[in-house]
């Protein structure tokens, strides 16, 4: 149980594209949804609840990188997909500083403490200043994937 | 020969593999007389660092806190209802803080002689950040500990017994 249970390689994604956060979100979105099989119904259902949490407050942290998350209540276990920008954009963060990666993170109402491990794994994660510099500056997808899985 | 253990633990975090652990320690606990603990632990160190990152409003605390003490009663009960249905005694408790600190202490506060995980991380990853509780916990555990894969066969065999 943990991030690694919740994440594949095929849930990483370069370059996400976008000039704003709802555009960089859709793509993000939409790369996951294929990936997963989801129809449109499904797709729109994962921005729709991502794009409300946003509205609660940005889930930009400090350092280039975005957290949205939200509840699904179709999902069985939490989802996990990592994508990186192909460009810096103002994602309203805490910081104020531009954002280049988004996890964006899926749990469920019947796992709610699998849902907390993985947020708190990122959160660890991405206080690691070598990782942290590795990943803002990814140019593919393979070495987004090795990020995770060397 | 005498059996090296007189008291398991067996952690529940509302995993699949949560629940084989805990069938697998009832049928350990049935087979041997030892005694069984299942504890969950409400992981609010989680909570609390999400907050102070950023990651959290206030209102996600609270609604998350409130999600994983529903979670630990319901399994907790559970636990409690399988065991019962084997016969066999068991203590439930639910605790808050870090599941990796808080299992250890109970153990020791209990002189728990065996801790009884569900499964471990696959090694997918060298990242210490990526390291499970339970991970932790058999990493630092003064006790033994058993880890228990999740397997159907374990969900057959406590069905038949």
């Amino acid at each position: 149980m943990g991030l690694l249970d919740s994440l594949k390689k095929e849930y990483c994604f370069y370059p996400v594209v976008g000039d704003d956060k709802h555009s960089v979100l859709s793509d993000l979105v939409s790369k996951f949804s294929s990936v997963l099989g989801y129809d449109g119904k499904r797709e729109e259902e994962m921005l729709s609840a991502v794009e409300k949490r946003e509205t609660l407050g940005s889930t930009g942290l400090e350092q280039g990188v975005a957290i949205p998350h939200a509840k699904m209540a179709s999902l069985e276990k939490p989802l996990v997909a990592v994508g990186v920008l192909e460009k810096e954009i103002d994602y309203g963060s805490v910081d104020g500083k531009a954002t280049k990666v988004l996890f964006l993170v899926l749990g469920s109402d019947e796992y709610p403490n699998e849902h907390v491990q993985v947020l708190a794994e990122i959160a660890k994660l991405v206080k690691n200043s070598y990782f942290l510099t590795r990943i803002l500056n990814v140019k593919s997808q393979k070495e987004l994937q090795d990020l995770f899985f060397e | 020969m005498v059996c090296p253990f007189k008291k398991i633990l067996v952690y529940l975090d509302g995993s699949e593999g949560a629940m084989s652990a805990l069938m697998y320690a009832i049928m350990l606990a049935s087979s041997t007389g030892a005694s069984l603990h299942a504890v969950y632990v409400v992981n609010t160190k989680a909570l609390g660092d999400l907050l102070s990152s950023h990651i959290f409003i206030d209102q996600e605390k609270l609604e998350y806190l409130e999600d994983l003490k529903a979670d630990a009663a319901r399994h907790l009960r559970h636990a409690k209802k399988l065991a019962d249905s084997k016969g066999v005694g068991i203590l439930t408790e639910k605790l808050e803080g870090a599941p990796n600190v808080m299992v250890l202490k109970y153990a020791k506060e209990h002189s728990v002689d065996l801790i009884v995980l569900g499964s471990v991380n696959k090694i997918r990853s060298r990242r210490d950040e990526l390291m499970s509780e339970n991970d932790r916990m058999l990493r630092t555990s003064a006790c033994p500990v058993l880890v228990v894969k999740d397997d159907d066969s374990i969900w057959s065999m406590f069905e038949e017994e």
